[in-house]
């Protein structure tokens, strides 16, 4: 069904296991960014889990906000 | 920061592959060519189709340039010929560019059509008209007056047919890469003709390519502003067709362009197809009128060029050529990449070799972005500081992954740190150093310039290796055990860098990051050397600042 969601999903798989300890924690959330795009890709349709992914990514600077646990489902949020 | 580097090394090591398709000797029989080919279901049935037939038999270049009579032309950075037979630009050889570093023999680019590498140029009008003869490849042209080309001499070619219908060319050229043909119809009858102007490129045979994903060689044109790229084989399974006003088109390798740019103005229908050839062909949409006793005249221009970046934005903006620029392959990042180049060029100007430009640019990029690395590496630091207290947390709650999460907040909030700077700035240098390294990859300026020590062309791949201690044994070594000292040099300070930071937790991971340095030495020892210091110095640069700031953190935390 979301047979586009794999153009991101296998990349991010990709890169989380190759490349992202070359950025050894760099993330300032948990899960860390690719963790929340990965779970975006493979549950939402393709148009939201971009849009959300872009915004946890443009979040995720030394600028603005703490950080810390912020999951793709509020449900979780403790 | 790295990131790019490996990115494109993964990328590169899947992308390597060799392309060169069966391709054959030429065809000893007689070939079918339709030279300008219209589709005839499409529309248009007016516009003319014009099929030629062409004996095919493979000799050497020297007999072929023999075969024919021909007209010299030379200037500054070109000499060759050009076949009176057909009129075709079939022989070029760039002065300036050696084929081999330190050797004399200068790069020959264009062809003849009957060898094996035959490259050639031709242009011309066509009609629908069947009852009328216009000239084809094999006609023979005289030349009129002045019989060498130069930059201050242009020459003249005609042709009459048995009509009395005389086709002629004027020829002019410029001091660097430039031809300019004037041709033009003149109908001495009372009859009255369509004629079409067209231009074709013609290359028998793929040549050597590097074929590397980075960089496109093999059929290119801007038409109505959008580029179109195609390679060789792309073209063999499929012809590639388009009408549009305004643009140009070619066949590209990694340093040279051969390209056409159709008369201003007006509207034309690029074709590339390959029929036992590669052709890049325009031929005009509308016909030029010629009536009885009158002359028709059209003019086009033929750059066959080294694709330095000065001259071909040079042309691009002094004859005003749509999209010129594009002929070097800047890729998608042009604004980036293009402002990089320029860069480079000034450091290079500045301190007179282009490995010291290399190291130069690669400073000043690295500052630029320092205050975001700065705070990216101080939260590192911090984070190092941490890692006792983070251990004996994870040991205390091994098993509860939430409660530990909870635990780690609790300590970020203590320590008032968030102690990660964000995946932001990391995602936007990437952009960077990529174009960096598609500019040191694409551009001919490297081409044959030296740096210190044993790298005598930074274009080329380290030349030294490892396993006969770097010439000190008198033997050579096969291609895939040439791993140079410079590559060798990055897998070190890779590894070095890498020590700063903790290792992933996930065993098979840590094992894999362990080994990427030494994978990455033996994927880069073949590339340019150029490339492979940008690469030394980045990571001596990130480490340095690395250091740096881990120092100044300590200090801090120590008050």
């Amino acid at each position: 069904m979301k047979a586009i969601n794999q153009i991101f999903i296998i990349p991010i798989k990709l890169y989380k296991f190759f490349l992202s300890p070359l950025f050894y924690n760099s993330c300032k959330f948990e899960p860390s960014c690719s963790s929340y795009c990965l779970e975006c890709f493979e549950k939402f349709n393709f148009m939201k889990a971009i849009f959300k992914s872009s915004l946890r990514i443009v979040r995720c600077n030394p600028w603005f906000g703490l950080g810390g646990h912020d999951p793709v489902e509020r449900k979780d949020r403790v | 920061m790295d990131s790019k580097n490996v990115i494109a090394a993964i990328a590169l090591s899947s992308a390597v592959i060799v392309l060169y398709s069966l391709f054959f000797a030429p065809e000893q029989s007689t070939t079918k060519q339709n030279l300008v080919e219209k589709n005839k279901i499409e529309q248009n049935t007016d516009t003319p189709i014009l099929e030629q037939k062409e004996t095919l038999v493979q000799i050497s270049r020297d007999d072929a340039l023999k075969e024919s009579k021909r007209i010299q032309f030379e200037n500054q950075s070109i000499v060759g010929s050009i076949s009176l037979k057909g009129a075709a630009i079939d022989d070029l050889t760039f002065k300036k560019y050696n084929t081999v570093l330190g050797s004399k023999e200068k790069i020959t680019l264009l062809g003849p059509r009957n060898i094996e590498t035959g490259y050639l140029i031709e242009s011309g009008f066509v009609t629908s008209d069947k009852n009328i003869d216009i000239p084809n490849l094999n006609s023979v042209w005289s030349v009129i007056g002045n019989n060498k080309l130069t930059n201050q001499s242009p020459i003249k070619l005609s042709w009459t047919n048995s009509q009395g219908i005389t086709f002629e060319k004027k020829i002019s050229l410029d001091d660097k890469y430039l031809f300019t043909i004037k041709q033009s119809v003149i109908n001495t009858t009372s009859d009255k003709y369509d004629f079409y102007s067209y231009g074709q490129i013609i290359r028998n045979k793929i040549p050597e390519i590097s074929n590397f994903y980075i960089l496109h060689e093999g059929l290119i044109a801007t038409l109505d502003d959008e580029l179109i790229e195609e390679d060789y084989d792309d073209i063999q399974e499929k012809k590639f067709s388009r009408t549009s006003q305004k643009g140009w088109l070619g066949i590209g390798d990694k340093y040279w362009i051969t390209s056409l740019i159709p008369p201003r103005e007006k509207e034309f229908k690029t074709t590339f197809d390959y029929k036992k050839k590669f052709r890049a062909n325009f031929i005009a949409t509308e016909p030029l009128e010629l009536n009885g006793n009158s002359k028709i005249e059209e003019e086009l221009q033929i750059i066959v060029a080294a694709k330095r970046v000065d001259i071909i934005d040079g042309y691009a903006e002094s004859l005003n050529i749509d999209k010129f620029d594009l002929v070097i392959d800047w890729g998608f990042l042009y604004f980036i990449t293009k402002p990089l180049f320029f860069g480079i060029d000034y450091f290079f100007k500045l301190l007179g070799n282009y490995g010291l430009a290399i190291i130069a640019i690669t400073i000043c990029i690295r500052l630029v972005f320092f205050p975001l690395a700065n705070f990216s590496f101080r939260s590192m630091a911090k984070m190092k500081a941490l890692q006792p207290e983070m251990a004996r947390l994870k040991d205390l709650h091994k098993d509860d992954k939430m409660k530990l999460q909870q635990e780690m907040m609790a300590l970020y909030k203590k320590e008032k740190v968030n102690p990660m700077s964000g995946c932001l700035p990391i995602l936007v240098q990437i952009p960077v150093f990529f174009a960096l390294y598609k500019v040191l990859f694409v551009t001919i300026e490297m081409r044959h310039m030296p740096f210190y020590g044993w790298i005598h062309d930074l274009s080329e791949r380290d030349p030294t290796s490892l396993f006969n201690l770097f010439g000190l044994l008198p033997y050579d070594v096969p291609s895939f055990l040439m791993i140079g000292a410079w590559p060798i040099a990055m897998g070190i300070s890779m590894w070095v860098q890498q020590k700063l930071n903790p290792a992933p937790t996930d065993p098979m991971q840590a094992k894999i990051f362990m080994f990427f340095p030494l994978f990455l030495t033996v994927i880069l020892a073949p590339f340019p050397s150029g490339l492979v210091i940008y690469w030394t110095v980045n990571n001596i640069l990130t480490m340095a600042q690395q250091l740096f700031i881990m120092k100044r953190t300590t200090v801090k935390t120590a008050t």
